[in-house]
């Protein structure tokens, strides 16, 4: 061979190698991790039949212990972790993999922080295959379910994963249903500005309350919200309520809690103090210092208004069936005299 | 012929290089802390407190407190607004960048959790675009703030109600209100790439450490989320690439510049 042919043929024989490598693959990588407590994580992953993925397979556990990865035919799971209790001279030789017709794939033995990784074409049929570590001692604990083209149910009560998975999921399920109640909240809000707060107070009952513009927004009574996995959204999903709403002041977004004939003033939000975990916010209202203090009975919301610094009549929203302990109704309005400015009980009822 | 195999179960090897893990740093020994069953791992902000008690600000609006010689978390702190960034003050007071203000969180009845949540500056605009993330704070040698504000992105619109005031130039306020389809399909387009419509969006501000007045400090700004002072004192930020610059870069962030993003000029 000349050698400018010798250059060409090696061009295209190392292209051809890498196009042939990269056109191989039909789906994103997996990757799965050999975590603390004998587990992979995930402990299933999906595939479509025919289907060609690297695996890419990292051990992850903080414990320094050595793992493998092991891929299994269907229902040889039993069989398979009975074969990695056999430690002789040769399973050593065989880096504990065992001899066995069901191992389709395996890893290196990994060392912590080691990964390995390997290609593996799903057959045509469905089937539930497994991934197991048989390391001497950790098969019967650490193995996973490799579904293709089969679904997958309820993470919690699926029968191919280890009892400790479904455990885990349990637990994350049992979490994500409670509300703790009293709690507070801060994401973006339906029906708000975009500095909400959101409030769950006992009896069920909860209320948004605007930063921006410093009052009550709307209260409902019964569940806090579905945060379902807010928390892996970028920031933008906006949360809507659940349960019934009972009050809101739509249609009045401007509209403060103290009215006053200057339309430039605007209230300055100073923060809060958590009072057995209720939030009593702070603002400044031009020369008014101000605080709001929500709470709920079994039949009402209590919002107490707190006013330092009147000099004449306030005139506090109160739209619809919003009851006052002192001052006089006016349209949308109470109006409270100065003396009585510094401690305003308003009740929403939630019927 | 058997160079050119050699050669190339060479290359096949150097051809997946990512593959590999790094390799432990002899400098530095890494430890891998559990956060727990469930716990979300998105970190937004760390700090060390001076017990060794490491103080971390979660996507999901806490603040945790690890305590590495029983191994534990505990929450200090909650229902924050997406926190980017943390300094301990001392070790019971913590000022957080949330999305909608710089917040001083204080523990004062000493029960081990926070009681008090003082808004220290909540005065840039907020569009609700949720590319306005806000980053910091970073605190200088005199006890004040600075913080960076994210500009929108085009990827969504406004929402309906704002905070602030709404800067009249381009796509009008009412042009934003439409629906997803017509908003991807092209309205988008008008609203530029990244956008900056309510006050100091792209800007990095300074904020009073103790009356929390707010200075317009610095512009031009995509997403500038790093910053850190050097042994000087000088101010840096890194920001994002993209747009009219072509890669991520680190700006010396000085009173009255423009540092190059046009969203923020006014």
């Amino acid at each position: 061979m000349t050698k400018p042919l010798f250059r060409i043929a090696l061009f295209f024989s190392i292209l051809s190698s890498l196009v042939s490598a990269q056109s191989k693959e039909s789906g994103r990588p997996i990757t799965i991790r050999a975590v603390e407590g004998l587990q992979f994580d995930p402990p299933r992953v999906k595939m479509e039949p025919g289907q060609t993925i690297r695996f890419h397979v990292l051990n992850r556990d903080p414990n320094d212990l050595v793992h493998n990865l092991v891929l299994i035919k269907p229902g040889s799971l039993a069989e398979i972790q009975k074969a990695a209790l056999q430690v002789d001279q040769a399973a050593i030789d065989r880096n504990y993999v065992p001899d066995h017709d069901a191992v389709l794939e395996h890893t290196k033995l990994l060392n912590a922080d080691g990964s390995d990784t390997f290609l593996f074409t799903a057959p045509k049929e469905p089937g539930i295959y497994h991934y197991v570590c048989t390391f001497p001692g950790h098969a019967t604990l650490m193995y996973g379910a490799l579904y293709v083209g089969e679904k997958w149910g309820s993470f919690a009560r699926d029968p191919n994963i280890p009892e400790i998975a479904r455990n885990r999921a349990k637990e994350i399920e049992a979490a994500k249903e409670k509300t703790q109640r009293p709690t507070v909240k801060r994401f973006f809000l339906e029906k708000s500005g975009p500095a909400a707060i959101a409030v769950a107070l006992e009896n069920d009952l909860n209320y948004c309350w605007d930063a921006g513009n410093c009052r009550l927004r709307y209260a409902w009574s019964g569940e806090f919200f579905d945060l379902g996995n807010n928390s892996r959204s970028n920031g933008n999903r906006q949360l809507k309520p659940k349960g019934k709403e009972f009050w809101n002041g739509q249609g009045d977004e401007l509209a403060y809690t103290i009215k006053t004939d200057d339309s430039s003033l605007k209230p300055d939000f100073k923060g809060y103090r958590l009072i057995k975990g209720q939030p009593e916010f702070k603002y400044q209202f031009g020369d008014l210092s101000v605080t709001e203090f929500i709470t709920g009975s079994s039949d009402a919301l209590l919002h107490e208004i707190k006013i330092s610094n009147a000099t004449a009549p306030v005139k506090i929203y109160a739209k619809g069936k919003v009851t006052s302990n002192v001052g006089t109704r006016d349209g949308d309005y109470f109006v409270v005299p100065v003396k009585e400015s510094s401690h305003i009980k308003l009740s929403i009822p939630t019927k | 012929m058997k160079n050119i195999f050699t050669f190339l179960s060479v290359l096949s090897t150097l051809a997946f290089p990512l593959l590999a893990t790094a390799a432990k740093h002899p400098a530095f020994k890494v430890d891998i802390i559990p956060l727990g069953v469930g716990k979300d791992p998105q970190v937004g902000g760390l700090t060390v407190l001076s017990d060794g008690t490491i103080a971390a600000v979660f996507h999901e609006g806490e603040l945790r407190l690890y305590d590495p010689a029983k191994k534990t978390w505990s929450v200090f702190a909650s229902g924050l607004h997406e926190p980017l960034g943390i300094v301990a003050e001392d070790d019971t007071t913590f000022v957080v960048m949330q999305r909608p203000e710089l917040t001083r969180i204080s523990d004062t009845d000493g029960d081990g959790v926070a009681d008090l949540y003082e808004t220290i500056c909540d005065d840039f605009g907020m569009s609700g675009n949720y590319h306005e993330f806000a980053f910091g704070p970073v605190r200088d040698a005199k006890g004040d703030y600075f913080v960076s504000l994210n500009v929108a992105s085009n990827g969504a619109p406004i929402r309906k109600e704002i905070r602030g005031e709404w800067l009249d130039l381009g796509l009008s306020r009412e042009g934003f209100n439409v629906s997803s389809q017509e908003w991807k399909d092209g309205v988008k387009k008008k609203a530029g790439r990244m956008y900056s419509r309510v006050p100091y969006r792209g800007w990095v501000v300074k904020i009073d450490g103790k009356t929390g007045e707010m200075t317009p400090w610095a512009s031009g700004l995509r997403s500038p989320n790093g910053l850190g002072f050097d042994a000087n004192g000088k101010l840096f930020v890194s920001d994002n690439q993209g747009d009219w610059l072509g890669t991520s870069k680190l700006h010396h962030i000085q009173k009255g510049k423009f540092h190059g993003h046009p969203a923020s000029l006014p």
